[in-house]
């Protein structure tokens, strides 16, 4: 995508915009919810179409020209309800230009490998949502796309789909497949993405591999739980290398000075109380995010924002446990 | 646009409409179910036994002439005798409209039953037991209304509830007094709820033996005056090839109708389905699932084109019907193949026009009770045809016919019922107006894929016009 813009009346959805995903890749797209994610991946869809910018999908300069070599699963997804499965996958699969012959083993095998081997002859209603959206995620894949676009694949699954999904996902990219995979509960980015593309507010805000962002943003904070009950953190905060001490949930996390080396503030923090863990915290995608977000606008933005990522990563915490 | 895809998209539109059990009730089962039952519902009607009413009739006859005359002809055998009378004049005048040659057809074919069997069943109809009491020509008129009005609440039923009419004839009713210009008027009085076929036989019966009064005293003879009054007209007769034929012009105008309403019906069959089925896809969320192996024009021609083969469906069984009748009255020389092969373009015009607005309003909308609003100016634009139903068939020629004609996304109906009339139109004119019709369907077209495109990925709120207008410019 180069300098992809679209608006939507007055508001402006996605602005400049330009995005390489390498073949092959397993990339993120990340941000909190409304920041441009789904509009960017219906532009790369050819779902919409974008007001100014070049685009090139696949060699093409439009996604309709290799629709058949695309595998996707909306954000808004759905069935037909009165339709039975395995005739609702064949459907997709021959929109998809797979032959009719073979189709049915095709999809038999993949219902055997989301373990709903015993769905093929029931309508699609007669499935939970969870199953549903399995269902759906097969009729992203039975054509064995070149590309694959995943929007928010994990919502509403519970843990033990959600592994499945993600190994199903892995599978796919070690197959040769090229992954897209957008979603705002970050922590899934950071789980399962080489690669990620922040956006927020409509613009690419990051773009890079997981492994040099780590490397990029410096751990800054250390975090540390007392042996003994009602601590008094002035001690910590007395040490020269803290700048601010804050609890959270069970433990206390240390912001450290800029000038402080963290790995000999671990040392200081570990001899200056008997502490049951001391632990250098390395920045998550979100706590990299917010940071970005606070050095391009304000504090109260951020804050903002960190409420509503914490809130998407607790539902997926409420989801892994 | 890919073919193979359209075609599949198309497959399941029609499968999933076509081949339903909803579908095969209602538009095969149930109108065989009503033929099949048909004749259930003659036997039943005419098993039930409507209470007759009972009871008497008070003549007041200033006229002094017509008591006995009027007495007679309440008589229940004459009731049932002018009833039949009415019936065969009625039944002629309905194959004198549809230009059947009643004699030539059989009784099994025509009539349901027999005389003796009609007979039977105006007795089953129930004839009013009706005692005429001949009170005399001073008997005051208040006093009998008086004994009308106790009679009011009584229960009615095949009891006799007493005094149910009082007929008053005028002293001048049968013989015209010196001066007067106009004889003399009879009056009914009766109970409220009397039934309305017995009044009519006491009226009748009264102007009856007034008429019989009068061509006595003026020394004629009444079977004379019907005679000279009744002139017996043939039938109309038409010349063909072959011999000739009684005439249709009745026919002749209902056949362009029903072309022009079978095309309408098929046409809002397709697109109503359409509507329905494009809502679903919408709100189930399954349209982006679809938009993503098909574009959104690959998506709404084939939604189209299956829709279009399921009114087609729907048109050309009730064709078959209608052409089935026609040869049943030897008709069928009324419509013919290139009618009917007109008729399938037209439609197919007439349908790519109007499934183009459903597949519109169906992807603007979240729900159908929201398209219930937007429907009604569609729907005021399908009346547009029944309204020139009458002006068109009776001068397929006029300049009113022929520049309707001319005017998508109505031109289809009219031209249709100008091609089935008499006087079908000049071939220019037909083939201008298939020319005009495809440049209609494309704008058609053209400007709902643009709805259509923005419109499925838009939830909440129902858009107005003027936002409508937007996504057209936007998309």
């Amino acid at each position: 995508m180069r300098g992809v813009r679209k608006t939507f009346g007055k508001k402006v959805a996605v602005e400049g915009i330009d995005i390489d995903i390498p073949f092959g890749g397993l990339v993120g797209f990340i941000g909190p919810n409304g920041a441009g994610k789904t509009t960017t991946i219906r532009m790369i869809m050819a779902i919409l179409f974008p007001d100014s910018g070049e685009l090139s999908v696949l060699g093409k300069s439009s996604a309709i020209e290799s629709k058949d070599r695309i595998g996707y699963l909306p954000e808004e997804r759905g069935v037909y309800k009165k339709m039975k499965v395995g005739k609702f996958l064949r459907h997709m699969g021959r929109l998809k230009g797979l032959p009719a012959t073979g189709l049915d083993d095709l999809i038999r095998g993949w219902l055997e490998k989301i373990e709903l081997p015993e769905v093929y002859n029931k309508r699609c209603e007669e499935l939970s949502k969870g199953m549903q959206q399995k269902v759906q995620f097969v009729s992203g894949v039975l054509h064995k796309p070149d590309l694959l676009i995943l929007d928010e694949p994990f919502s509403g699954l519970d843990p033990v789909n959600m592994r499945l999904l993600r190994n199903l996902i892995r599978e796919q990219n070690e197959q040769g497949t090229t992954i897209i995979f957008s979603t705002h509960v970050m922590a899934q980015a950071q789980q399962i993405c080489d690669h990620v593309i922040m956006i927020h507010n409509g613009q690419k805000v990051l773009d890079d591999p997981v492994k040099s962002i780590r490397e990029r943003y410096e751990p800054r904070a250390v975090w540390f739980e007392p042996m003994s009950e009602g601590f008094d953190v002035s001690v910590i905060e007395a040490l020269g290398v803290v700048e601010s001490v804050r609890a959270v949930d069970e433990h206390f996390e240390a912001r450290l000075t800029d000038q402080a080396d963290p790995w000999a503030a671990v040392g200081l923090l570990a001899s200056a109380a008997p502490m049951a863990r001391v632990e250098l915290h390395r920045p998550s995608l979100e706590d990299v995010f917010i940071e970005i977000v606070e050095r391009s606008a304000g504090a109260e933005e951020a804050s903002n924002l960190r409420a509503a990522v914490r809130a998407g990563d607790a539902d997926a915490q409420e989801v892994s446990r | 646009m890919n073919a193979g895809k359209v075609i599949r998209i198309a497959g399941r539109e029609f499968a999933s409409t076509a081949l339903t059990k909803g579908f095969i009730i209602g538009a095969l089962v149930v109108p065989a179910v009503i033929a099949a039952l048909m004749p259930v519902i003659i036997i039943l009607i005419s098993s039930a036994k409507p209470p007759a009413d009972q009871g008497e009739v008070a003549l007041i006859d200033r006229s002094g002439a017509v008591g006995t005359l009027f007495t007679e002809m309440l008589e229940p055998e004459q009731i049932i005798e002018s009833r039949r009378e009415q019936f065969e004049a009625m039944k002629k005048a309905a194959s004198d409209m549809l230009g059947l040659d009643i004699d030539s057809i059989s009784q099994d074919q025509l009539d349901l039953m027999s005389d003796e069997q009609m007979k039977s069943l105006f007795e089953q109809f129930g004839v009013p037991q009706l005692r005429v009491s001949d009170l005399g020509a001073d008997t005051d008129v208040e006093a009998q209304q008086a004994i009308l009005r106790e009679n009011v609440s009584k229960p009615g039923g095949d009891a006799d509830r007493g005094l149910l009419a009082v007929a008053v004839v005028d002293a001048d009713a049968v013989v015209k007094s010196d001066d007067a210009e106009q004889y003399g008027a009879f009056s009914v009085y009766t109970i409220p709820k009397l039934d309305d076929r017995t009044v009519d036989e006491i009226r009748g019966a009264l102007r009856r033996s007034i008429l019989d009064r009068r061509y006595e005293a003026a020394g004629m003879d009444g079977a004379a005056i019907d005679a000279l009054t009744n002139v017996n007209a043939n039938r109309t007769q038409e010349v063909t090839e072959t011999g000739t034929r009684e005439a249709a012009f009745e026919l002749q105008m209902l056949i362009p109708g029903a072309f022009m309403i079978l095309m309408l019906m098929g046409v809002m069959a397709g697109g109503q389905y359409l509507l329905t089925t494009t809502i679903e896809e919408k709100s189930s969320r399954v349209v982006e699932l679809l938009l993503s192996a098909v574009s959104s024009v690959e998506l709404m021609t084939g939604k189209i084109v299956g829709q279009m083969a399921v009114g087609l469906t729907l048109l050309l069984i009730y064709n078959a019907v209608g052409i089935v009748a026609l040869f049943v009255f030897e008709r069928q020389d009324m419509i013919n193949g290139s009618t009917i092969a007109w008729m399938l373009l037209f439609f197919s015009l007439a349908y790519f026009m109007f499934a183009s607005i459903m597949a519109a309003i169906g992807s603007a909308v979240n729900e159908l009770r929201e398209a219930q609003a937007m429907m009604t100016p569609v729907m005021l634009l399908v009346m547009i045809p029944y309204f020139f139903f009458l002006p068109v068939t009776r001068d397929p020629g006029s300049v009113l016919s022929t520049t309707l004609s001319f005017i998508p996304p109505i031109s289809p109906y009219i031209m249709i019922m100008r091609i089935a009339s008499n006087t079908p139109p000049p071939m220019w004119q037909i083939l201008l107006a298939v020319a005009v019709n495809v440049v209609g369907v494309f704008v058609f077209v053209w400007l709902a894929a643009k709805v259509f495109r923005v419109g499925l990925l838009m939830f909440g709120k129902p858009p107005n016009i003027r936002t409508l207008i937007k996504w057209v410019r936007m998309a």
